[in-house]
């Protein structure tokens, strides 16, 4: 085991010599952050937030609705008693 | 530039501070600067995970893309090379994993890796780096990284955790098996130069 590990790092240090190829990537980089940047977060919040808004006044006005729709006849009711002795 | 020979230069050549802070404010001169003093340390880092010069390119462009990305996440608290190279880990990583997926160009690599006990008793360094990668590559990617950082790289159980973000038990426990399954491999390739 000893020798087979022995052959491998002399492997490794002959291989840490080596001259990796030399890149240039700096203005492909730069290309690619303007492509790909990231998209702002604002337009989304504001779009999500009045969704939000709208959501809210809808559902004040409908729930009183609804309510007159499953007792049609409370409204009847409360006014009878308020003309009633 | 070999990553050991790297390692002497990173001590004194930290980039400005002040690049960094106008690349999160936008400066894509200020980053293509922070780009160009570091490439060749990563491209040193990335060739350990690819021999194709322009699979290297991509993945040089990935790290640097990744990098920015997440450079709030920076604080400063280690050289900038330190944590770029975690990046670098991250990136080499990901990219052997979906080799693996795809199985197409490492297939033919594990199939024409040099054996070792092929390779010629003095290599050039060139060689001997291919017969490495070679005989790493027939591994599982976890196991491969390890070996990797830890033959290619030379970094100690330490280091390994840093890079990798795993903790330094489980860099250990994967060392040991995976130099486990590398002796069988060397085994079955049948190294025997006594």
């Amino acid at each position: 085991m000893t020798d087979l590990f022995k052959i491998l790092e002399d492997l490794a240090a002959r291989a840490r010599r080596e001259e990796p190829p030399t890149v240039d990537v700096s203005s492909r980089v730069v290309l690619r952050l303007r492509r790909e940047a990231p998209v702002p977060a604002w337009p989304m919040v504001l779009f999500a937030s009045s969704a939000a808004v709208a959501a809210v006044v809808v559902l004040s006005i409908s729930l009183p609705l609804i309510e007159m729709l499953t007792d049609p006849l409370s409204a009847f009711f409360l006014m009878a008693a308020n003309v009633l002795p | 530039m070999s990553e050991s020979v790297s390692n002497l230069a990173e001590t004194g050549s930290e980039i400005d501070q002040g690049d960094i802070a106008a690349s999160l404010n936008g400066d894509g001169e200020a980053y293509a600067r922070v780009v160009r003093h570091y490439q060749d340390q990563v491209a040193a880092q990335m060739w350990r995970f690819t021999r194709d010069p322009a699979v290297l390119e991509e993945l040089v462009q990935d790290v640097f893309v990744e990098a920015y990305l997440s450079l709030r996440g920076f604080r400063g608290r280690a050289p900038f090379l330190h944590w770029l190279r975690r990046v670098a880990t991250r990136v080499g990583y990901r990219y052997w994993k979906s080799q693996v997926r795809k199985r197409d160009r490492e297939e033919v690599l594990r199939e024409t890796s040099l054996n070792l006990a092929t390779a010629p008793e003095d290599p050039t360094p060139s060689e001997a780096a291919e017969a490495l990668y070679g005989l790493l590559a027939r591994l599982p990617p976890p196991d491969r990284l390890v070996l990797t950082l830890f033959y290619f790289a030379e970094c100690d159980t330490n280091e390994i955790a840093s890079r990798t973000g795993w903790n330094r038990t489980l860099v250990k426990v994967r060392l040991h098996r995976a130099r486990k399954k590398l002796k069988a491999l060397l085994n079955e390739a049948g190294i025997r130069r006594e």
